[in-house]
């Protein structure tokens, strides 16, 4: 990520909730008259979300953190205020639990791609989720700074691996959907393989939004800002072409069968900004065949599968059983039943194409 | 991709008339189910359409001028249905990866019996950049029916006093777990997760 300008953000961030509080009538000073009703005695607190991003619309709602010295209570749940005819959802977090937090993501993103993704993935529950920690990070507090966003770094290369993970999967999806012959799933599998690209190279960037209904939005209006000298126009054109092409295809109801190089195109691309091997094994299963007896239970041409982590799958044993997964480059070639194979394993929660599954092997 | 490599058969047909289709059949009907093993997913299913349902639609009715935000806002509200289409089932949803990929294929079957031309006519999503009030008004339209046609009062916590009508919501649901032996811990994370 180029270095990112602190200050030139948090004037952004600070400037966009001022205007967003202002259009709802109201302003940080009695954002915290509300709240005092409810926390009199915190450290911080943050407006977050859509406000401070510049992206709220007339019928968003205010977001709001607290963050308190004491202990809290681990069963406690958002409250929902109501004030100046607006909903406010205020979530409270301990100074210690904010602290463990930023130390659990500032750890995890010293480690390597796939290392990254595991402790994303095995993230301590006693902590902030990733979601509510982006928020903090990216708040703005009632005294109009941004207290945690010094810890963007972090956050920008934990969320972009976490997103370009989704983007792989998204692409292997595409491909294999193409190949075993589905008509209308490759346009699904390809819009999240899109919408994914973006957040990897908006959030490589620094601009890091974990909710996905605002990938497409942040995305035009990052582009046409664009400053970052490290993001590849190329990219950016091959992104904003499928983009386009995706939503005429939506239009028209047609399928492409060129949509699944678009789209290993754009996985391709997106690798080399993050010195990601794209040739890396695509996944493993555990799949276990029955024993043959049990295996034709329900038929001479019906095999059922389990499998380690308890699923059970119906298989037609006239095509290959998906025990073993290949690149991305083969999976264009793999036969039509094989890919089927492989895709319903997937969706069959048997087959996992998650980089930390491949690395695990 | 090029204009040249475009298949020429279409893959859906446009047009759905919302009142063709008809919402929640078989839990209007009643089928035999165990509530071992359905009650679980019922509620989950209520607390999906209660909470994230509204949040997509309120979202949405902002979106007028901003057809990208329409868009995943259209996407999001998909792959929630389907969510909710497998929980109604008696099965696990499918993975975020597949959910979309399930209604461009085959539709609903639970909330709605709509193979995925409907869907994706009831939905929007063969009009991404449509006009913003019409389709508004569309997902607004297929809310409505979707409310109007579930057999059970969803609470609404995101209004005044919601709040204490999503907490009597979450006290029922804990009789009637504990009625029928099904451990309702999961009930204390939903709420978590608001």
């Amino acid at each position: 990520m180029e270095a990112v300008d602190l200050t030139e953000i948090t004037q952004h961030r600070v400037r966009n909730a001022k205007y967003a509080l202002a259009a709802r009538h109201t302003d940080f000073e009695s954002m915290s008259e509300l709240v005092n009703e409810q926390v009199p005695d915190r450290l911080q607190l943050l407006l977050t979300s859509s406000l401070v991003m510049g992206l709220s619309t007339s019928t968003s709602d205010i977001d709001l953190i607290a963050v308190v010295r004491e202990k809290l209570d681990e069963d406690r749940a958002p409250a929902q205020l109501f004030g100046h005819d607006r909903r406010v959802d205020l979530i409270l977090y301990s100074e210690d639990e904010v602290d463990r937090s930023l130390k659990q993501l500032t750890e995890t993103a010293e480690h390597d791609l796939p290392v990254i993704l595991r402790r994303f993935r095995e993230w301590p529950p006693d902590i902030l989720r990733p979601k509510y920690l982006e928020r903090v990070i990216n708040g703005v507090s009632s005294e109009l700074a941004c207290p945690y966003l010094h810890h963007l770094g972090p956050l920008s290369r934990v969320w972009a691996i976490r997103s370009f993970d989704q983007l792989r999967a998204a692409t292997v999806h595409t491909l294999l959907a193409q190949t075993a012959g589905e008509r209308r799933s490759p346009l699904a599998y390809a819009l999240r393989a899109v919408t994914h690209a973006m957040d990897v190279v908006m959030s490589l960037s620094g601009d890091v939004y974990s909710n996905p209904k605002w990938y497409a939005l942040r995305w035009e209006r990052f582009t046409a800002r664009l400053v970052d000298r490290s993001v590849p126009p190329d990219l950016v054109d091959l992104i904003d072409r499928s983009w386009a092409d995706l939503k005429a295809l939506l239009r028209s109801g047609s399928a492409d069968d060129a949509m699944g190089d678009a789209v290993l195109a754009i996985y391709r691309s997106v690798c080399g900004q993050l010195a990601f091997d794209p040739d890396t094994p695509v996944g493993a299963s555990d799949v276990v065949i029955a024993a043959p007896t049990e295996s034709r239970a329900l038929s001479a041409e019906a095999t059922m599968l389990t499998s380690p982590n308890g699923r059970v799958a119906l298989f037609n044993s006239t095509g290959p059983v998906p025990t073993s997964v290949p690149t991305m480059d083969a999976i264009q070639r793999l036969s039509p039943a094989a890919a089927a194979g492989l895709l319903r394993a997937s969706r069959s929660k048997m087959l996992d194409v998650s980089i930390t599954s491949a690395e695990s092997r | 991709m090029t204009e040249s490599s475009h298949q020429q058969q279409p893959l859906w047909a446009t047009g759905a008339d919302l009142a063709q289709i008809e919402f929640f059949p078989r839990l209007r009907f009643g089928m035999p189910r165990h509530g071992f093993v359905y009650l679980r997913p019922f509620i989950v299913s209520c607390w999906h359409l209660a909470i994230s349902g509204r949040t997509y639609i309120e979202d949405a009715e902002g979106a007028a001028n901003l057809p990208s935000y329409l868009v995943t806002l259209k996407v999001g509200l998909a792959e929630l249905l389907v969510a909710v289409d497998c929980l109604l089932q008696g099965i696990e949803p499918l993975d975020d990866h597949h959910r979309l990929a399930m209604l461009f294929e085959h539709g609903l079957s639970e909330v709605a019996v709509a193979d995925a031309a409907r869907c994706l006519s009831a939905l929007g999503l063969d009009h991404p950049d449509g006009d913003g009030e019409s389709e508004i008004a569309k997902l607004v339209a297929l809310w409505d029916a979707i409310q109007e046609a579930f057999p059970a009062e969803l609470p609404n916590p995101l209004v005044p006093g919601g709040q204490g009508e999503l907490l009597r919501a979450l006290r029922s649901w804990d009789r009637l777990l504990r009625s029928a032996e099904v451990d309702p811990g999961f009930l204390a994370d939903l709420y978590r997760m608001l």
